[in-house]
């Protein structure tokens, strides 16, 4: 119950949040650098640096993290599911070298190999999600190349193919349904795992640019000034750990309860 | 110390009741079975003594009392303990009871510490001394052991042991002995007889053995769809549990239809009509598995020799010991093994996928596995329509699959269900309908019935008499056992070691066997 309350709760103030407050996010003000919270003029949250309202930025880098971390574990789980049917079910020399390929690139650092397409390509919030999605999928690529194995032997596949299923029939009617449970439980991994990897990125000034902000970048400026103004550092702190905890919590519980 | 349990009510998430007011009272030293088919429950009412019902079952109703204590009232941290401490279960499948990546010795210090407090050498002994209490006299090697390196005899023991580790006072074994062979059989209910005297357990049965449950039990309980329908404590007298006992087939078999629950007193058996043209002939059909390698000489075939006609409408018993190469026979005809010697010569071309599954289908062994368990039944049949009849549109499709259900005996509202919510018996139905809704020239049964209950046996018997009279079909019925065989056959071919050693009609076979492997599948099942 609490982790559906949570949820409810956290999606809530991402869609609605911003009807609290009258400011914008890059509207500085003045007089108000480095000031604590003040309710009388919608200030929640207090103001930064160079006194823009912190509650803002906070939500809008909220939705920036969420957007990006759903949008990259897609791409990863995609990713995943490709090459680990492939590499199962078809084996052999495909197999090899899928999974050869796999070893290659998890033997890459991940941050040399971001940083790698981030100069070839510069920085953009398309190329975050590619870039995440791109270095994640290795380990669900096996994860699923494992169950395909598994699943390519039971009779109902057989039965299946004595009906004369063509093979792309066997793939996604057949073997896909049954690969969704495994692919839900690794959402529920994938996520916080892309927003940490944004965070991190932001963290050293490669994601989301100014006057944007993720909840990595606002972290990373707070902790500058976390000692004349500790709520820069604390509330995207609190927003990414809350976020994190209920979306493990209940991605994971729905994994458990598909049939 | 005893057990009760009082007008125990547990139903389904949508109020179908999967128990209803079961009363039940175990005492101490005591030993109570409760009895049987698949789908009545009996699991379940061991489970609900755990409160380890699965998800989707609940407790509606009564109360379960161990010495006076309402199990149902206890927090979990209070259950936990009594859990194996107290009340211990042995579950159905000692396989799947097993830590696969865990040693035994591991598993079982787990299961004591969970309880107990005891130094390393403290639980080391008394897992030995439990060990060789159930007859396992090397207790070290078995502890150093992997699940997987042990035999099916003997993990049914280790599982006893380790039940038995906290000293529990009542001891709940579910189908104890179904996965094992009769002569295994017999050792575990001996171990069990004489584990409960000796340490005077109150043992709760659960079986759809009879034979097994008057061995042990000195009251029994028979169970049907979660209502107790007979208590008795030697011979029953209720129509359904006598029924229950005549499903299976006899020798020589001279019904039409075996007797079932519905219809216990079948016709006699009438002359066969006439068979149609050839549909398949099989000459010198060869399976080798592996191959061979550079300083190994190649492996024995599998199957060797095999020459026999089919004809349209006839029913063909295929019959062998385990690794006689009948499954194998069945695959190489169907195309799922590639067979290295002879022919196949089908009277029917098939140029391409869907007139090659038009020629033959399969129905397999384990219903369990044979059905998409993410795929609803409907889902699964439509499926088969659609690529066999696309030109279907989608509420004749509907009709079709609805068609195929009633024509296997089942009900629209399995159209919607998932294969976890059918009993194997429904299962294996779907299996046969979807074999059959594209209406193919043979049907391959392998080991069809095996893994259901004899009164479920019986049924399904039944329908594939009835759906080869009606759709004419041939079918070839692969099994084991030599009395099924013998009730569906016309013919019935004898495979031991990969060869074909005895061939001719199923009167014959069975009355006067030639060969030592038919006579041996004959003294099996007399």
């Amino acid at each position: 119950m609490i982790r559906y309350a949570l949820l409810a709760l956290l999606l809530a103030w991402l869609l609605l949040g911003g009807l609290l407050s009258p400011h914008s996010i890059a509207e500085p003000h003045w007089t108000r650098l480095f000031a604590g919270a003040d309710f009388a003029h919608a200030h929640f949250l207090g103001n930064d640096a160079i006194g823009r309202d912190v509650y803002v930025r906070v939500l809008f880098a909220a939705r920036v993290s969420v957007l990006l971390g759903l949008s990259g574990a897609l791409v990863a789980l995609l990713i995943g599911l490709s090459v680990g049917i492939l590499a199962g079910w078809f084996g052999g020399f495909i197999d090899q070298l899928l999974m050869r390929g796999v070893d290659v690139l998890n033997a890459l650092p991940l941050v040399f190999l971001l940083l790698l397409l981030m100069a070839l390509f510069g920085r953009s919030l398309g190329l975050i999600v590619l870039a995440a999605g791109a270095v994640l999928w290795l380990d669900f690529a096996r994860i699923v190349r494992a169950q395909v194995l598994k699943l390519k032997t039971l009779p109902f596949i057989e039965a299946a193919r004595l009906l004369g299923a063509p093979t792309h029939r066997l793939l996604l009617v057949e073997l896909l349904p049954n690969l969704r449970r495994s692919a839900l439980a690794y959402l529920a991994v994938l996520l916080p795992k892309v927003i940490l990897l944004e965070s991190f990125l932001s963290f050293l000034g490669l994601g989301v640019q100014e006057p944007f902000a993720s909840l990595g970048g606002l972290i990373a400026d707070g902790a500058i000034d976390m000692e004349s103004q500790p709520l820069l550092l604390l509330a995207p702190v609190l927003v990414l750990g809350l976020l994190i905890l209920s979306v493990r919590s209940f991605s994971a519980r729905w994994a458990d309860q598909q049939p | 110390m005893s057990l009760i349990i009082e007008g125990l009510s547990v139903a389904r998430a949508d109020g179908a009741q999967t128990l209803s007011a079961i009363d039940l009272e175990l005492g101490q030293g005591q030993s109570v079975a409760l009895i049987g088919e698949s789908g009545s429950g009996k699991t379940t009412l061991g489970l609900a003594i755990l409160r380890l019902l699965p998800m989707g079952l609940k407790q509606v109703g009564g109360r379960i009392t161990l010495n006076d204590v309402c199990l149902s009232s206890l927090s979990d941290d209070a259950m936990r303990a009594i859990r194996g401490r107290r009340v211990a279960m042995v579950f159905q499948d000692p396989q799947a009871s097993f830590m696969p990546v865990c040693r035994i010795g591991a598993q079982a210090q787990a299961i004591l510490r969970a309880h107990q407090r005891l130094s390393k050498a403290a639980m080391r002994e008394k897992i030995s001394a439990r060990f060789i209490e159930v007859g396992l006299p090397e207790p070290e090697q078995i502890m150093a052991a992997w699940p997987h390196e042990l035999s099916g005899g003997m993990r049914q023991r280790v599982l006893i042991a380790l039940a038995l580790l906290n000293d529990p006072e009542i001891l709940i074994a579910d189908e104890p002995t179904t996965a094992l062979d009769a002569v295994h059989k017999a050792e575990i209910l001996a171990l069990l007889k004489r584990l409960q005297a000796r340490r005077g357990l109150s043992l709760l049965l659960i079986s759809h053995d009879h034979a097994a449950v008057d061995a042990l039990c000195t009251q029994k309980i028979l169970l049907r769809a979660g209502q107790i329908v007979e208590r008795a404590s030697a011979d029953w007298q209720s129509g359904y549990a006598l029924a229950l006992a005549n499903a299976r087939p006899l020798l020589p078999e001279t019904r039409a239809r075996l007797p079932t629950l519905d219809d216990p007193a079948p016709v006699p058996k009438a002359a066969r009509q006439a068979l149609g043209e050839n549909v398949l002939r099989v000459r010198g059909l060869k399976v080798r598995f592996g191959a061979r390698g550079w300083f190994k000489p190649a492996p024995a075939p599998t199957l060797h020799g095999i020459d026999f006609e089919l004809n349209a409408g006839e029913v063909l018993g295929v019959v062998g010991a385990s690794g006689s190469g009948k499954t194998t026979l069945g695959r190489a005809l169907v195309g799922l093994q590639a067979i290295s010697g002879g022919e196949l010569h089908w009277q029917r071309a098939a140029p391409d996928r869907l007139s090659r599954a038009r020629r033959v289908q399969m129905v397999f062994q384990n219903p369990y596995a044979s059905l998409n368990p993410s795929l609803t039944v409907g889902f699964a049949l439509a499926q088969a329509l659609r690529l066999h009849a696309p030109a279907l549109t989608r509420p004749e499709r509907e009709a079709e699959v609805l068609r195929w259900l009633n024509a296997v005996g089942l009900k629209a509202e399995h159209r919607l269900r998932h294969p976890a919510a059918l009993s194997g018996g429904e299962r294996q139905r779907v299996a046969i309908a979807r074999a059959l809704c594209v209406q193919p020239a043979v049907l391959v049964c392998d080991e069809c019935t095996s893994a259901l209950d004899v009164s479920v046996q019986a049924q399904i018997l039944n329908l594939l008499k009835d759906l080869q009279a009606a759709l004419g079909m041939a079918l070839i019925f692969i099994s084991h056992d030599l009395a099924v065989t013998g009730f569906l056959s016309d013919r019935i071919m004898v495979l031991e070691r990969g060869a074909l050693v005895e061939s001719g009609p199923a009167a014959s076979v069975l009355q006067s066997p030639q060969s030592a492997a038919a006579k041996a599948l004959l003294a099996a099942v007399r």
